[in-house]
């Protein structure tokens, strides 16, 4: 029994700290934009295959694989940037959507004709040998997961509560107009919130990948997990993207503890509607904003 | 707000005669260019039309997105092949009876879901297509699992079974032209201004003594029930169903269909589907240039005509023509 318990505590944190870093961007761009990023998966499917290509197939060193990987996010979030709002003033909110979902399928392709469609996987950083706590078993590589995402998302909490950038970010997500007003340059924010969003999923690829796997195709379920957390905890707040990823990982994980790994999405999206009916604003309530007064996704 | 254009009574007598008109073209065809793959095309044209044309009525006129078409779609498929090859029903009785059950579980779903708006709507139908692909998958006993089922019966009409690509045409494109004007002269109904008038806001309509709510279940009921038609015409002349039916992938396929088309048009949704139907089937070969290809594609799209491909095309012909009729009268 305290096996039980501890193996589904252990799973459900590796497994939801995957999910929190891409809730998390997802959050992050929504804030910024209204936007709801489709294409938020890719961020961990293309640093995943690039580390996998560098340092699993033609040997690099881990730390440049690392480093190109990030590059590599860095300027695929300006490009999704520049896409879904520098360049799409004129489209309706369903329109960007539909631009992020055409940015998905157009990556996932390139990324089968750069590598192939195979599966893809590199060494864990400090090797297979798992240990035992509680008679659960732990993979190092979950403690990096663990670990790696619990910083990143402290530090991403920090860096909106204390530093100035993080404060002018907040601010341009509560009113534009306001912000404008005051001197702070919106489109600058916006530009961080993109970056600041891959690197948490590129991030994501990089630790996830040695336990995961990863193709080129599997950024789009992962995007709408992390949609479906953020969602769940409620739209804009990162602590809500972090309690939406650990409670779906809770319920695939007990599933899959107690019932069939194939029905392990089942429950997960039931509890979704569930979640969405009973609290229309996910778990912590999160921000009122004008994006969701909307109904029609369709106006310009 | 803008203001909500109410179409005149005249509307509905030209909708007959353009509707008339487009079926007299599409069943002369096979009578003037004679037998051939292209028909095989077109009835999938026919086939993907019906639920691009659900879609259309409820996004385009209520301005709400769901992305559960695909999995009406499956449930049409799948109802109707399950009746006919399980329990040996008549392939058309069987289409009826798909059609109430999808009716009923769209009744059942919209009425939890629509409470629900824009983006939390998309996502709670979304999470909805998903159980229903997965519930396909799993229940083997009755949907066959991965593997699927086969063998699904043709339609039979006056004794002869419906197998050849022409006979098929000559029932199909009637069918879909009749939900056509069904949609057409829906959406310039009362009830169709009703809806474009939710889409402005809800509580506004709901204070004129329209039951906003349950309008937007009755257009989610009959959007789902083109969906589901379509399905189960498409199980019916394929002859086997596969859980990649109206899977996810097909659920975004439609709603790329709307962006060639526009959000808004219920000819568009036909013209979208006829270019993706012919992208598939004649363009593009390896999956993965398809991919990145309809990608590009439909960003492209989005970013140079946001209300669609062929909206777009209309204001830039439409512009062209008063602008040259201008010149034309200076010369």
């Amino acid at each position: 029994m305290i096996t039980d318990l501890a193996q589904i505590l252990i799973t459900t944190l590796t497994v939801g700290s995957m999910y929190a870093l891409v809730a998390v961007g997802v959050s992050l761009i929504y804030s910024a934009t209204g936007v709801i990023n489709f294409a938020q998966g890719e961020f961990v499917m293309i640093s995943g295959m690039t580390v996998a290509g560098l340092y699993g197939q033609l040997g690099w060193p881990l730390a440049p694989a690392i480093g190109v990987a990030l590059v590599a996010v860095l300027l695929y979030g300006a490009l999704l940037m520049v896409l879904t709002t520098g360049l799409a003033r004129r489209t309706s909110l369903i329109g960007v959507l539909i631009i992020t979902i055409g940015a998905s399928i157009a990556t996932s392709g390139t990324a089968a004709r750069i590598w192939d469609s195979d599966t893809h996987r590199f060494a864990p950083f400090s090797g297979d040998a798992p240990f035992w706590v509680f008679g659960a078993t732990v993979t190092p590589q979950a403690l990096w997961i663990i670990g790696v995402s619990t910083v990143c998302v402290a530090g991403l909490i920090w860096f909106m509560r204390s530093t100035m950038v993080g404060k002018a970010m907040r601010a341009c997500s509560l009113d534009k107009s306001a912000a404008t007003m005051v001197g702070i340059p919106v489109q600058a924010t916006v530009m961080v919130s993109f970056l600041l969003s891959g690197l948490l999923g590129g991030v994501g690829g990089i630790v996830t990948t040695p336990l995961t796997t990863v193709d080129a195709y599997s950024g789009m379920l992962l995007a709408i997990k992390g949609f479906s957390a953020a969602m769940l905890g409620g739209m804009g707040s990162i602590v809500g993207a972090l309690l939406g990823a650990l409670l779906i990982a809770f319920i695939e994980t007990v599933t899959v503890t107690f019932g069939s790994s194939a029905l392990k999405e089942l429950p997960t999206f039931t509890a979704i509607i569930l979640v969405l009916l009973l609290l229309p604003r996910g778990i912590v309530g999160g921000r009122q904003e004008a994006g969701l007064q909307h109904e029609d996704l369709t106006k310009q | 707000m803008t203001t909500i254009a109410l179409p005149a009574r005249n509307e509905i007598r030209n909708n007959a005669a353009t509707v008339l008109a487009f079926a007299a073209g599409m069943i002369a065809l096979p009578f003037v260019f004679g037998n051939g793959y292209y028909l095989n095309t077109l009835v999938f044209v026919a086939i993907l039309a019906l639920p691009a044309l659900g879609l259309s009525l409820l996004s385009g006129l209520s301005g709400q997105l769901a992305i559960s078409h695909g999995a009406f779609f499956a449930l049409g498929a799948y109802g109707s092949s399950i009746l006919a090859v399980r329990l040996g029903i008549d392939p058309a009785i069987s289409t009826i009876l798909a059609q109430f059950i999808v009716a009923a579980i769209a009744a059942a779903i919209g009425a939890v879901v629509l409470r629900l708006r824009s983006h939390y709507l998309a996502i709670a139908t979304l999470s909805f297509a998903i159980i229903v692909e997965l519930l396909i998958e799993e229940w083997s006993s009755v949907t066959g699992g991965m593997q699927g089922m086969i063998g699904i019966p043709p339609y039979e009409i006056a004794g002869m079974s419906l197998t050849s690509d022409k006979a098929v045409y000559l029932v199909y494109w009637p069918i879909t032209i009749l939900m056509l004007w069904f949609a057409l002269n829906l959406s310039v109904s009362r009830v169709g201004r009703a809806l474009r008038a939710i889409r402005e806001g809800e509580p506004i309509v709901d204070s004129l003594g329209i039951r906003a709510a349950n309008y937007k279940i009755g257009v989610y009921v009959v959007s789902s029930v083109f969906a589901g038609l379509g399905g189960s015409l498409y199980a019916h002349f394929v002859g086997f169903v596969t859980p990649a039916t109206g899977s996810l992938m097909f659920a975004i396929d439609i709603i790329m269909v709307l962006a060639l088309g526009g959000f808004d048009r219920l000819w568009g949704a036909l013209v979208g589907v006829a270019l993706i139907t012919l992208l598939n089937e004649y363009a593009l070969g390896f999956a993965d240039y398809k991919r990145i290809f309809l990608g590009v594609a439909l960003i492209a799209v989005m970013l140079v005509f946001p209300r669609g491909l062929l909206p777009g095309i209309i204001d830039l012909v439409g512009s062209g023509l008063r602008k040259g009729g201008a010149d034309a009268r200076r010369a």
